[in-house]
């Protein structure tokens, strides 16, 4: 398990805006490190 | 220096000793503030620290900012990011784990890139679970001249972290703001190009100076203990994190601070 497969657009956490949310790069997994 | 201070990995950065934040009694919490000033990394131990405490500390290097991904950050201190491999029921992590062994300074594909992180180690692994440094200063230092002087005015171009944004373009040297040193600031991850140069002579370069800023011989590894707090400069050091194993449990938490636009 790593950032690969927790960060994805399926577990947007509830309390986090679509708008937050979609203006990051959620393709990059380094991103969370970031 | 005082012997509760000492130099780690040369000129990288000190770990100081036999203080104790939450309470400011033995050591002049100003004094964090000069010795960042003059290091790259401050390794802070034993400490005991609640959230709002770290919060408070990091004030002193600038002003805290949420991480760019919500996902981890805690719910009533939504400046702090929780990293841990530690899962719930759903075996879904409740914190950030490192993707990938990647050298890089937070936030570097944004227009301000961080100033500092403050990385608060609350239960530490026996292995595994380390971060890598290195320092840029001394990297820039290492260049032969002719490199020196070819890219002293170029940018390097990096894919945004926003969508639907332009790239962000950065020198590839800095000048620390205290002490008028140069940093290479630099990394292959999302480079797209630099400006006057073919896109493959670009990227070359940018590999080939990633690749010397980072070679093993100058890189510090660290090992957490718990009650490590680690602060480190972004604009002269790039940072890694080495894989963990999950039969062992790994529990930080960071905060970053607001950065300015980088010059050179």
């Amino acid at each position: 398990m790593n950032n690969c497969d927790s960060f994805n657009t399926n577990n947007k956490p509830a309390h986090v805006s679509d708008e937050e949310w979609f203006a990051i790069d959620l393709n990059d997994p380094l991103m969370m490190v970031c | 220096m005082p012997s509760r201070i000492q130099e780690i990995n040369s000129s990288l950065g000190i770990e100081i000793n036999s203080i104790n934040l939450a309470k400011n009694a033995s050591f002049s919490i100003n004094e964090l503030t000069h010795l960042f000033a003059q290091h790259h990394l401050l390794i802070i131990r034993n400490q005991q620290l609640n959230e709002e405490q770290l919060i408070e500390i990091s004030r002193l290097f600038g002003e805290p900012a949420p991480a760019l991904v919500p996902t981890y950050r805690l719910e009533k201190y939504p400046l702090i990011t929780r990293h841990t491999n530690v899962k719930d029921n759903d075996r879904l992590p409740k914190g950030v784990v490192a993707p990938e062994y990647v050298f890089h300074a937070d936030s570097y594909f944004t227009s301000n890139p961080s100033k500092a992180t403050l990385f608060y180690c609350l239960k530490a692994p026996t292995h595994g679970g380390e971060t890598h440094f290195v320092d840029m200063c001394s990297a820039y230092d290492r260049l032969d001249a002719a490199t020196k002087s070819f890219i002293s005015d170029k940018k390097v171009s990096y894919k945004n972290a926003f969508v639907n944004q332009p790239a962000v373009s950065h020198p590839l040297v800095r000048i620390h703001p205290i002490t008028k040193r140069k940093a290479l600031f630099v990394n292959i991850h999302r480079a797209l190009g630099i400006d006057g140069m073919s896109d493959e002579d670009a990227i070359a370069l940018v590999e080939k100076l990633y690749i010397h800023a980072t070679e093993d011989e100058y890189v510090y590894k660290h090992q957490y203990r718990d009650g490590d707090l680690l602060i480190w400069n972004n604009v002269t050091t790039m940072h890694a994190a080495t894989p963990i194993v999950d039969s062992e449990e790994r529990l930080l938490y960071r905060i970053l601070t607001k950065g300015d636009f980088p010059v050179s």
